[in-house]
């Protein structure tokens, strides 16, 4: 996404803040891997011992378990009701240490990378600490019961919260260095690119590759053509982040497409609160019209699934269906496209760079594979390469699993935190009338509904094809299954 | 009446204040918000989750079981 404009261009030899974010989440990915590795000397055996002989990789053995001295470090605030003060009160202790361990130790991660790249340490060390107090208001704003449970997420909070200081005091000049929307956005993605494995793409069969990963593109390019062509969208980023953000996974694509196709801070903010207001409509009443409609569990979870931005809010509203079958359906299509977004925003990145960054430049000329390669977000390689690797060591056998699990364990709570100071830091250099100009004319809000509409009827066919004409054994046993886990 | 911008960031942060610590708990105690919640705590589920892999397994363990016992039903 576009930040405001430095004042000065960076020196050419100057590390740019796309390879800094890919350095830093690497590394952290790496040393959490290392740690782990270091506390858990069976490891090693395991590893050999998969290496052998072939187990089944997604059983893992019960004799080894890891140790994680990692994941008391890194926590977020907990569910509260009455009292602020509850959300530090975790189920195993105190989140406390966890709280303030995740933001010591992205104090230090986000200094050293301005001192790596020549920014000043000082005032970003200065103000970092400020950022990070903010996001944990947003953060307790979200954790309340009440908003929490109906899926009004953190990203909307950290977005008020920035917003409610630029738009009443104004952002002060000194806390500019910590704003830093990119760089918070682009490390976060990277370490979100261990989190996408690759075989979870195969976890519901065919029913879930046509439901989740052939819909998802047409309604995709259907809704982003639509906006182009029909409703003339001005602004082709914003068309592109709300198409994915509506057909994808809400936040986590919308935060990844958004970084892949550049952006600007107030179309991605605009993007989000749309999807949340649509995605809390929707995960209350899309379980009532099933149920009045009498359509099947399996085609009623697959359908919340597919269509349902929000990954928590799909399981949410398969939660309020009689059967459970319904929630793992739901959540299992969910997991499924939530895998495409490393594919979405690989696909976005191209096709800016070599499509629409060309047009609007130069119409005539076709960029050679120098100036795409310049061009290109490299943020998304570090992602990419993240997933590969994550892929690989998960399907190497059941020691693997297990060490990809304890290493997202520990850095997805750093990654939910890098999205939350980016959020803060979106709403801190934003102002009301700018978020307004973005939705002006109303053009956004018929995107999202043409598309969303689109998006409901063929994953309902899809669903009734999958489930009802070309599978319906699949429907059996997973509704079998339920049965025996009842009893 | 212009509130000055101090005054402003004091009284929107003052009506947030009484949102969340006097509206909101008494919210979550209506019967039907309750019981979602208890619902949700119970089956562990996070319903602010962004990514699949902030949710249990216990979630995708049963279908992958059935896919694993019952290859030729989804393939």
């Amino acid at each position: 996404m576009s930040d405001t404009p430095q004042p000065t261009p960076p020196p050419q030899y100057r590390l740019s803040e796309d390879w800094l974010a890919v350095f830093l989440g690497l590394f952290v990915l790496c040393a959490t891997a290392w740690g782990i590795w270091v506390t858990n000397p069976d490891l090693k055996q395991a590893f050999f011992a998969d290496a052998v002989e072939t187990s089944d990789n997604e059983m893992p053995p019960a004799e080894l378990k890891l140790k994680n001295p990692l994941k008391l470090w890194v926590d977020k605030p907990q569910t509260w009701k009455s009292s602020p003060l509850d959300a530090f009160q975790g189920k195993k202790g105190s989140a406390l240490p966890g709280i303030l361990g995740a933001g010591l130790f992205l104090w230090v991660l986000f200094t050293a990378g301005c001192g790596i790249r020549g920014d000043s340490v000082l005032w970003f060390g200065l103000t970092f600490p400020v950022i990070y107090a903010l996001s944990l208001v947003a953060y307790l704003l979200s954790t309340q019961s009440a908003i929490k449970h109906y899926n009004l997420e953190y990203a909307l909070w950290a977005l008020l919260v920035g917003l409610l200081i630029s738009n009443t005091i104004g952002t002060p000049k000194w806390l500019k260095p910590g704003v830093r929307t990119e760089y918070y956005i682009k490390t976060g993605l990277v370490l979100l690119g261990a989190e996408v494995l690759f075989s979870k793409l195969l976890a519901l069969g065919v029913p879930g590759i046509c439901v989740a990963w052939i819909v998802t593109p047409i309604v995709l390019i259907s809704t982003y053509l639509f906006g182009q062509y029909v409703l003339k969208i001005e602004s082709k980023s914003l068309n592109m982040v709300i198409s994915a953000d509506m057909s994808v996974c809400g936040v986590s694509a919308a935060i990844a497409t958004a970084a892949a196709c550049k952006a600007k801070k107030e179309e991605l903010s605009a993007a989000i609160s749309m999807s949340l207001m649509f995605t809390v409509i929707m995960m209350v009443v899309m379980p009532q019209i099933i149920t009045l409609l009498g359509i099947s569990d399996a085609v009623g979870g697959a359908w919340m699934g597919g269509t349902i931005d929000a990954t928590g809010a799909v399981a949410a509203a398969g939660e309020m269906l009689d059967n459970k079958a319904a929630m793992e359906v739901a959540a299992t299509i969910k997991m499924i496209q939530n895998i495409l977004i490393g594919v979405v925003s690989l696909c976005v990145a191209m096709y800016w760079v070599a499509y629409v960054e060309k047009s609007d430049v130069d119409t005539a000329t076709t960029p050679g594979v120098g100036e795409i390669w310049k061009r290109f977000p490299k943020f998304v390689l570090g992602f990419l390469l993240a997933s590969i690797l994550a892929s690989i060591f998960y399907n190497s056998g059941s020691a693997g699993v297990q060490l990809v699990g304890e290493v997202t364990s520990v850095t997805k709570g750093l990654r939910s935190w890098c999205f939350c100071l980016a959020f803060v830091a979106i709403g801190l250099d934003t102002n009301f009338a700018e978020l307004f100009k973005t939705l002006k004319g109303g053009k956004p809000l018929i995107l999202y509904i043409c598309g969303q509409s689109l998006n409901l009827v063929l994953t309902l066919a899809m669903a009734y094809l999958m489930f009802d004409f070309t599978f319906p054994q699949a429907r059996v046993e997973i509704m079998s299954r339920e049965v025996i886990n009842s009893q | 009446m212009i509130l000055s911008r101090p005054l402003r960031l004091a009284a929107v942060s003052a009506v947030i204040a009484i949102i969340w610590l006097g509206v909101l708990p008494q919210v979550a105690d209506w019967p039907a918000v309750r019981d979602r919640i208890e619902r949700h705590q119970q089956l562990g589920l996070d319903p602010q989750a962004i990514f699949y892999s902030e949710q249990p397994d216990t979630f995708y363990a049963p279908i992958r079981e059935a896919v694993a016992e019952h290859p030729e039903a989804f393939w």
